[in-house]
């Protein structure tokens, strides 16, 4: 009877052992997909389309992160479900339907022109469990539970900083979505002079907002480090000169207003100083101007055109445009030992440099065989790839977490802004307005 | 009948033997002493008196009277030596007597314990078998648990390359699987991995998903739970002893190369 049982405990511990000796095998995944993110966006309850642009805050959303092409938004049809609150969220039905995640959110008008919206994300594929604190954030499938006020005009900054928090959210990496950009809008008249305006607007095209409206040219203009000011050539006067104008308050101030060309402003990454190209010698030639001493440096030097100038990241080199090799091509300058080196070596026209955020590579306009398009070229590698080749394609400019490229393009015979993604992926044309766009540049993030 | 080992069976012998002839002494010495009486030379001597004078007569009175007197003494010191010598008949019978009961007690006491050994070798006995027969037991077992051993050896050894090949047959599957779900957040770093302990139920049904070790990409993280979940049920093989393999992966995720479909 013992000796059975024994023999039934030894059985028993052996099956463990077993078990436990194969245990977890190990495997090793190094390849994914490079897709869209499949996400639903279910319209938030008693929401309506009142925000700018006559939309409703989920179509915002919808838009900007389609537009990102990071993600497949989906929108329940009329047939499907919509889910208002998180204990609605059926888990099952939005796996069976291909989506990782579900926004649901609602709108409550609270006063006078005050609105709360509360918005949840929730993973789809997360499994709870079970408590309402959830201890690990790994097991909350809560992934945003957030509640904002506003009044209706603000409906529209608050669909774009939802975006932001979304794609931070499932990317791990910051949104631009509340970001803007700066651009020349040129109206061509055929009985009148044609006007120059300057205008910012969302990234998005919609908001836009004259800085400035001139009968002469406006050129170049430049976001500060600290989004708060823009810097610009304006031919005012029939002269060019640099200005810098403070956004809050509208007031600009002329920079430098030498005889010749003054151009191409850039911001140094602190902001204290302006890259910027003058003719002061004869021939174009990069300085660089001190903001608060007004102190101006000569950095190259030579019978060539140098222009373009593009500080790096980290401040310690400059990209810009010279012919001294015969082709504009692109050169890097480096402020410690005043050293310049070529560093593009493919194509007939290389121009317009900008760095990505990481100093590791840089976004340029780019010929070959007569086509005009944005390449980026890995300085490390000196790889250069072609992101899109329309023929017109020109004066790009790098979203701030250098996932985006924004530039000028040529449709309809009209100059109209497109986006193309860092990788080549996504390519998207904005909603063209009246006129001409020509010379996005990209702001910096501009929430604190 | 009790049998008497072969060591008591001299003394046994001599003993009946001595008791043999100490009754043979007894019952035929005795008698034979009782008839020799001194009766017919008296008697003759006693004729010839009657013939001498009263001196000799006296005399010869006195000499009867001596003679007798003697003869009496003799008598009686004879009455006395086989008195005695009855008496030491008599005590030799006791003393082998008490021998006897001596022996028989011995007797009995060698038997009792001779009874008792012999219980005492039986238990002893039983316990060594039964010793022996829990090693016999243990060493069967032992040489079963070998043998089953062995054949297992020789069984996973014969299947081992075999098996090896459908298990990492499987293990590709997976892993194709997985990665045909996986979307790579844009902004993850390559050299960034995290690791999942995945818990398979038979069919390949995903029971559970941990995080072990994070890339330090929360996205990324998610993106591979997600992927691992999608592909639910993974590819895993029908047979239950293959399959053990497979109830729990460890699974390294890592985006060194990214796919644009």
């Amino acid at each position: 009877m013992l000796m059975r049982h024994i023999r039934l405990v030894l059985i028993v511990l052996g099956i463990f052992f077993s078990l436990s000796a194969n245990a977890a095998l190990d495997l090793e995944l190094t390849q994914g997909i490079d897709a869209a993110v499949p996400i639903a966006i279910v319209p938030f309850v008693n929401e309506k389309p009142n925000v700018p642009g006559k939309q409703t805050i989920t179509q915002v959303i919808t838009n900007d992160l389609q537009n990102s092409g990071q993600f497949r938004v989906k929108t329940p049809g009329l047939l499907g479900q919509m889910p208002t609150t998180l204990d609605q969220v059926d888990i099952k039905y939005w796996q069976k339907r291909g989506v990782d995640d579900v926004l649901i959110g609602s709108v409550k008008k609270i006063g006078f022109n005050r609105y709360r919206v509360a918005v949840q994300l929730v993973n789809v594929f997360t499994k709870s469990d079970g408590t309402q604190k959830h201890k690990d954030a790994e097991s909350n499938p809560t992934l945003v539970n957030l509640s904002f006020d506003v009044n209706k005009n603000g409906f529209r900054d608050l669909a774009h900083h939802i975006s932001d928090v979304i794609y931070q959210k499932l990317t791990g990496v910051r949104g631009i979505f509340s970001t803007k950009v700066a651009y020349i809008l040129v109206k061509k008249n055929k009985h009148r002079a044609s006007k120059y305006l300057l205008e910012i607007s969302d990234v998005d095209g919609f908001n836009p907002q004259t800085l400035l409206v001139s009968k002469q040219p406006i050129m170049s203009p430049a976001w500060s480090p600290n989004g708060k000011n823009l810097a610009y050539v304006s031919f005012e006067g029939h002269r060019a000169s640099i200005y810098l104008q403070n956004l809050a308050t509208g007031k600009r101030e002329v920079v430098t207003d030498y005889p010749g060309i003054n151009g191409a402003p850039t911001f140094s990454p602190d902001g204290t100083k302006l890259a910027l190209v003058l003719t002061r010698t004869g021939n174009p030639k990069i300085y660089s101007y001190d903001l608060a001493s007004g102190k101006l440096t000569q950095l190259t030097h030579g019978y060539s055109i140098d222009t373009e100038p593009a500080w790096a990241p980290n401040g310690q080199s400059l990209l810009f445009t010279s012919n001294r090799g015969g082709t504009p091509q692109i050169y890097r300058y480096n402020f410690a030992d005043k050293n310049i080196v070529r560093v593009t070596f493919e194509g007939n026209y290389n121009a317009r440099a900008s760095f990505l955020p990481n100093d590791k590579g840089f976004i340029m306009m780019h010929r070959e065989t007569g086509m005009f398009g944005i390449a980026r070229e890995n300085l490390e590698t000196g790889n250069i790839q072609v992101l899109v080749q329309t023929g017109a394609d020109e004066s790009p400019s790098v979203a701030p977490n250098g996932k985006m490229i924004i530039y000028a393009t040529e449709y309809g015979e009209r100059g109209v802004l497109a986006m193309v993604s860092v990788d080549g992926r996504i390519k998207l044309r904005l909603p063209a307005q009246e006129g001409s766009v020509r010379e996005p540049a990209w702001s910096p993030f501009l929430t604190v | 009948m009790p049998k008497i080992p072969s060591s008591y069976q001299v003394p046994l012998a001599i003993a009946v033997a001595l008791h043999i002839l100490l009754i043979a002494f007894l019952f035929i010495h005795i008698p034979t002493k009782n008839y020799r009486m001194p009766g017919p030379i008296s008697k003759t001597e006693s004729v010839k008196a009657v013939a001498v004078n009263a001196r000799q007569i006296n005399e010869q009175v006195a000499k009867i009277k001596r003679a007798e007197r003697r003869k009496k003494a003799v008598e009686r010191a004879r009455v006395r030596r086989a008195e005695a010598k009855v008496a030491a008949a008599k005590r030799a019978r006791i003393r082998e007597q008490k021998r006897v009961a001596i022996l028989k007690a011995q007797q009995r006491r060698i038997k009792k314990q001779r009874a008792l050994e012999k219980k005492h070798l039986a238990q002893l006995k039983q316990k060594r078998q039964k010793a022996l027969r829990a090693e016999q037991k243990a060493l069967q077992d032992k040489l079963l648990k070998q043998q089953l051993s062995a054949e297992k050896n020789q069984l996973s050894k014969a299947s081992t390359s075999q098996m090896r090949g459908t298990v990492n047959r499987y293990k590709a599957q997976i892993l194709q699987a997985i990665g045909q779900n996986w979307l790579v957040p844009g902004g993850a770093n390559k050299q960034l991995a995290c690791i999942y302990l995945i818990q398979l139920a038979p069919g390949g049904v995903v029971l559970n998903v941990k995080l072990v070790h994070s890339s330090g990409n929360a996205a990324l993280d998610r993106s591979a739970r997600v992927a691992i979940y999608k592909a639910s049920p993974l590819p895993v093989p029908k047979d239950a002893a293959l399959f053990d393999n497979f109830r729990e992966l460890r699974l390294t995720v890592s985006p060194k190369t990214v796919v644009t479909q």
